[in-house]
């Protein structure tokens, strides 16, 4: 395709709106308003709530709130003082390796 | 009875002025909304948003603008709303908007119905690159070209100034001059092989 057809097509494209008339409304459109204006005086809470909750917005702000709280709520906990109270865990649990005396020693 | 004051009766809370009105301007906002979606369907049910706000909403109207613009308002607004909300309802429509904010998904070769026969093929075009615009140049656009609004009115009713709208009107014909250069290259180059 040369330039200069392509550039008539265009143009033309451009134009082909021109004398355009308007598009009809449906038939029955009056009807439908009426019966769409009588469910939506009577909204349903929860499908209020549910729409809200589902815009992105309001859901992932929600989601950071949550996780901000919980970033709180774990750094304000108090930490727990182990200090000196603190059992070494080779006792506690007997970690090092019993002698063979220890062992072999018969129960009487 | 005209349409303004059919419309000012509305206003003052008289109920029975309504059906006339929407027999009225029906054809207005079915095709604005019709041009901006660019799907028969969701036009339709954008109409009726429309006409329910404007029954609900009417009294509340403070006439700082005139009353059609104020319905050309409530109708974009609806349309912009519908488009967002439909993008959303597909899955990870969130996720994609965030990492390619480009128009989603192009409707399969709208017609609009009051096209002349002769025209339909380069309209059909002319839409699919239309809806590529981002959004204040596609609504410049089709407000031009599909209701025939001139430059006052529809900065009256996009709340802009006309300098704005002239500016992006250019800038709409210059975009939609590239597109259409590439879809019909895209064309040519399936045509030859």
């Amino acid at each position: 395709m040369s330039n200069k057809h392509l550039n008539k097509i265009v143009e033309e494209s451009l134009h082909s709106l021109d004398g355009c008339k308007r598009a009809e409304a449906p038939p029955f459109l009056y009807t439908r308003i009426v019966s769409r204006s009588a469910a939506d005086s009577q909204p349903n809470l929860w499908i209020r709530l549910g729409a809200i909750l589902s815009r992105p917005v309001v859901a992932i702000s929600c989601i950071l709130i949550v996780l901000a709280v919980n970033f709180m709520v774990v750094k304000s906990a108090p930490q727990p003082f182990l200090g000196n109270q603190q059992a070494d865990p080779g006792e506690e649990f007997a970690f090092g390796m019993p002698s063979l005396i220890d062992l072999e020693t018969p129960e009487p | 009875m005209n349409q303004e004051e059919l419309f000012k009766c509305l206003q003052q809370g008289d109920a029975s002025v309504f059906p006339k009105l929407v027999a009225l301007t029906q054809d207005m906002v079915y095709n604005t909304a019709l041009s901006i979606v660019q799907n028969s369907a969701d036009a339709e049910d954008i109409s009726q948003e429309v006409f329910v706000t404007l029954f609900q909403k009417a009294g509340e109207f403070r006439g700082d603008a005139d009353w059609k613009t104020w319905i050309y308002r409530i109708c974009i607004h609806k349309s912009l709303d519908h488009e967002k909300k439909k993008r959303r309802m597909k899955n990870g429509g969130f996720l994609k908007r965030v990492f390619n904010p480009l128009p989603a998904e192009l409707p399969a070769d709208f017609n609009h119905p009051g096209v002349q026969y002769a025209n339909k093929e380069m309209a059909k075009h002319l839409f699919a690159a239309i809806r590529q615009l981002p959004e204040k140049q596609r609504l410049v656009f089709v407000l031009q070209k599909m209701e025939g609004l001139n430059a006052t009115e529809i900065a009256a009713a996009m709340k802009t100034s006309t300098d704005a709208v002239s500016a992006l009107l250019k800038r709409a014909k210059q975009s939609l001059r590239k597109t259409l250069e590439n879809i019909y290259q895209d064309f040519n180059h399936f045509d030859n092989n």
